[in-house]
């Protein structure tokens, strides 16, 4: 026996509702759909813009570090704080570091992408052994300034 | 001259939207990489945070329950379970990030690892909830958060172009910077403030000071006046790390960055006032989550609750806290997770049920059964509406954003 077809629309007053709401959630579905795409167009970029961010993160937790040694050497940031703060900037710049190696560049872009790896990871193996071991006042400008000369290598593609 | 002190429940309400761990790093990020691009997003959540706390402010002062009261005797427990379930969650992870915010405070003056002090706050924070009263969390908290108001000195210290501000609110820019992460910030701050738990606090709290409706005009004020310093504490926030970081080319990635501006406005003195506001408002935002929480799971079961009481007469109210108190400990203590990615999946927690929480207030407020003659006007409820759009919007896009920037 044939099971009898479920009811197309639902009344409600006297009212239709059940076409309306489907089209109501087709809109929305359809939008929805369109935005994740606008977003995905617009977020993910190719290798460029990926490691673009990734060295501009960088750049950013190496500049944080070499401001945070300068100002140690002025007397102006305490011990405890400074050894925190390249703690810190050091985890961040492991995880950075690893971001960058998992990016798959071009071929005439690998040994660019090798350098800025490399570079990264020295500067994070500076930033850490300065945070582990601590470093005396004279020697914090002089680091600030190495700090600083290993940002000039990390450009954006 | 009482019911005006009662602003205190205004500012430490604030201060679990606006200058918690979570807020704290978002403004900085904010201010560090698009300037003042992104003040519009906090006037607007703080538009939208005044209404919604005047609203729930004026529900409790008309009545004597509190909004989760309510929504369970209107809508039936099935529909408050919805809000409940995704407030346990996020709450739990945002209540162990303000922990580790706390406790990377005193990492920040000590050196000691902060996971080694996560015990200590928690210990400290029981401790309050356990044996202080309402009036003392919320008159300490208040009266020791004006420290956040360092930002806004160091704010006029550091020669803010004000002009430029205020053209950056008016006519925001993206500048150089990725759109998708430009949205994902601004749906962070938004997402931060209009947080749920917000509401449920601030009428928890009017319903611990017998709130009547002698208090609707003074609700009004304790609304603007808390949810202003809020305000601007965390605009302060966003105008430092502007002045001072952007220009350096620094971007606020972690809690400590913030702290660097704070030292170019005042030396050696900006590292403790940061790990003095740090401290202060992940200890304040901590105990209103704690409270919050317990707040809603004995209002929606019906149970006795109270912080006043003795512990013996609301004993699940206080087993709660401590339950969720050692839970956050223990993880982020032995894991070590960072605060801040904490703060990020309890956003996108909490954006995804905001919806749940705010449409509501569109058959609430208009209801004479709870507020009597103090039903909303057409302008309160168009502000509703549009709240109540928004609200879905950050539901809609805050799992999209998040992957796409790969949480920030």
């Amino acid at each position: 026996m044939a099971l009898p077809e479920p009811p197309r629309t639902l009344l409600w007053k006297g009212h239709e509702l059940y076409p309306a709401r489907t089209r109501d959630r087709r809109i929305a579905a359809a939008l929805l759909l369109l935005s994740v795409i606008l977003l995905l167009t617009a977020g993910c970029g190719g290798y460029s813009s990926q490691a673009g961010k990734y060295l501009t993160e960088a750049r950013s937790q190496v500049l944080g570090s070499a401001y945070a040694l300068e100002h140690f050497g002025d007397g102006e940031v305490s011990g405890p704080f400074l050894r925190a703060s390249l703690e810190q900037y050091a985890i961040a710049m492991k995880s950075t570091a690893r971001s960058i190696s998992s990016l798959e560049p071009p071929p005439d872009a690998r040994e660019e992408h090798r350098q800025e790896v490399e570079t990264v990871s020295r500067a994070r193996s500076l930033v850490q052994q300065a945070g582990h071991r601590g470093i005396a006042l004279k020697r914090a400008k002089e680091l600030a300034q190495k700090l600083r000369s290993i940002t000039q290598e990390l450009k954006e593609p | 001259m009482r019911k005006y002190l009662s602003v205190t429940l205004g500012i430490l309400t604030a201060i679990g939207g606006y200058v918690d761990v979570g807020a704290i790093a978002t403004a900085g990020e904010a201010g560090s990489k698009y300037g003042f691009g992104l003040i519009w997003a906090m006037l607007l959540g703080t538009v939208c945070i005044i209404f919604l706390i005047e609203m729930v402010g004026r529900m409790s002062a008309m009545n004597d329950k509190t909004y989760m009261d309510i929504l369970r005797e209107k809508f039936g427990i099935k529909f408050a379970l919805l809000p409940l379930a995704s407030e346990l969650i996020a709450n739990f992870l945002l209540l162990a990030a303000e922990i580790g915010g706390a406790a990377f405070a005193l990492y920040l003056l000590t050196g000691i690892p902060f996971q080694i002090w996560t015990a200590a706050v928690a210990l400290s924070l029981w401790l309050l909830l356990w044996r202080g009263s309402f009036s003392l969390i919320e008159d300490g908290t208040s009266i020791l958060g004006l420290v956040t108001l360092c930002f806004l000195v160091a704010s006029f210290t550091l020669g803010t172009p004000w002009n430029a501000a205020a053209k950056g609110v008016v006519l925001p820019s993206i500048g150089s910077g990725s759109p998708v992460d430009y949205f994902y910030i601004a749906a962070g701050i938004l997402g931060a403030i209009i947080s749920p738990y917000l509401l449920f606090f601030y009428s928890s709290g009017s319903r611990e000071e017998g709130w009547t409706r002698k208090m609707i005009r003074s609700n009004r004020i304790i609304a603007v006046v808390g949810m202003g310093f809020g305000s601007v504490s965390a605009i302060s926030i966003i105008l430092v790390s502007a002045v001072a970081l952007k220009p350096l080319g620094i971007q606020v990635g972690q809690l400590q960055t913030v702290a660097l501006g704070l030292v170019k406005a005042f030396g050696i003195w900006g590292v403790y006032l940061f790990a003095a506001t740090l401290f202060i408002c992940c200890f304040g935002a901590a105990t209103e989550i704690a409270l919050a929480l317990s707040f809603e799971v004995t209002q929606i079961m019906g149970w006795k609750y109270g912080e006043d009481r003795k512990p013996r007469d609301a004993a699940v109210f206080n087993l709660i806290f401590l339950v969720y108190i050692v839970g956050s400990t223990l993880l982020i203590g032995l894991t070590g997770m960072d605060p801040l990615q904490l703060t990020i999946f309890s956003v996108i927690f909490t954006a995804l049920v905001l919806p749940a929480v705010v449409v509501p207030f569109l058959a609430v407020m208009n209801d004479p059964t709870y507020l009597k003659d103090q039903i909303n006007g057409p302008f309160s409820n168009v502000a509703v509406l549009l709240i109540v759009l928004l609200t879905f919007v950050l539901s809609a896009v805050s799992i999209p954003l998040t992957i796409l920037t790969g949480g920030g």
